[in-house]
């Protein structure tokens, strides 16, 4: 039987048990990096620094986690603040183009495929927060209260930012479909 | 009230479906083996708590040797010691030592470090 995160984490601070902080990073890495990765517009290596340095975090932060929030929702909100302190030191970068993706990545696709391909496009061109929104939310399964306290917002913001988001995701991938058709 | 579950998804909402078939499991691929390469010992070092100690030490030391022992009406506490330039030359040291020394000391036996 797999042990639950209480029982890692208890086995971490308990004995600075490194295995058990290694499986509790095992069952995350995907969706702190996934998550980061969207947030830097898809640079692996940037986010997998920035991911390294949110589960380092972690462990030194350990003992703050009070059980009463999902271990995951815990990580997502020291990964926002890390993402959140890079950028504020680096440049914004620059905007992607609103070109639809390469040519190449779409031939014989199906339109559902093409719109698949064209997700990550799109995302990229959300506003940081109205992005995070989306991900936390509708791809990583948070709540509104859950993704308001990882971002450290308003429930109303992220309401607000996760309904915008999703009109602009449709409104843009409309216009890379009739950009292909046309 | 944070229930800790999701929000329902829009019935038949094409862009829901898309966005939740594009969770893609990332690999592993060595990251947790960085990570646990990369992770501090919980607890400070012995060398780190010895050096906060002895810094205190000696800074207090220095301290008490500067103190004016032989004119001990100026470490005297008055009413009117903000309004005394001389006790107040005095006892602001004394309280910047004292407190240094309460950091240091907190610093040298806590397992994370205290900064303004």
């Amino acid at each position: 039987m797999s042990l639950t995160d209480s029982d890692l984490i208890a086995r971490v601070l308990a004995c600075d048990d490194q295995h058990a902080y290694g499986e509790l990073v095992r069952r995350y890495q995907s969706p702190v990096r996934g998550f980061i990765m969207r947030l830097t517009r898809g640079d692996t290596h940037l986010a997998d620094d920035i991911a390294q340095e949110t589960f380092v975090r972690a462990w030194r932060k350990l003992h703050t986690w009070r059980g009463g929030s999902r271990f995951s929702t815990w990580l997502f909100s020291i990964a926002y603040h890390e993402f959140c302190k890079v950028a504020r030191k680096a440049a914004p970068p620059p905007c992607d183009s609103s070109e639809p993706p390469h040519e190449q990545e779409q031939t014989g696709d199906s339109p559902d495929t093409s719109a698949r391909i064209d997700l990550p496009a799109a995302l990229s061109q959300l506003r940081p927060d109205e992005r995070a929104a989306i991900v936390l939310c509708c791809q990583n399964g948070l709540s509104h209260e859950e993704a308001a306290q990882v971002l450290n917002c308003p429930l109303g913001t992220v309401k607000t930012n996760v309904l915008r988001g999703k009109e602009k995701l449709r409104k843009l991938l409309y216009e890379y479909r009739d950009a292909r058709t046309a | 009230m944070n229930t800790g579950m999701p929000e329902p998804p829009e019935e038949n909402d094409p862009l829901e479906t898309l966005l939740k078939e594009r969770i893609d499991y990332i690999e592993d691929a060595g990251f947790t083996d960085r990570v646990l390469q990369a992770l501090p010992s919980r607890r400070p070092s012995l060398a780190r708590r010895l050096i906060l100690l002895a810094a205190s030490a000696i800074g207090v030391a220095m301290a008490v040797w500067w103190l004016p022992w032989d004119q001990p009406t100026s470490l005297s506490i008055s009413g009117s010691i903000l309004n005394d330039t001389q006790q107040l030359g005095t006892w602001l040291p004394v309280c910047a030592v004292l407190f240094s020394l309460g950091w240091a000391v907190i610093n040298a036996l806590s397992d994370e470090p205290y900064l303004f």
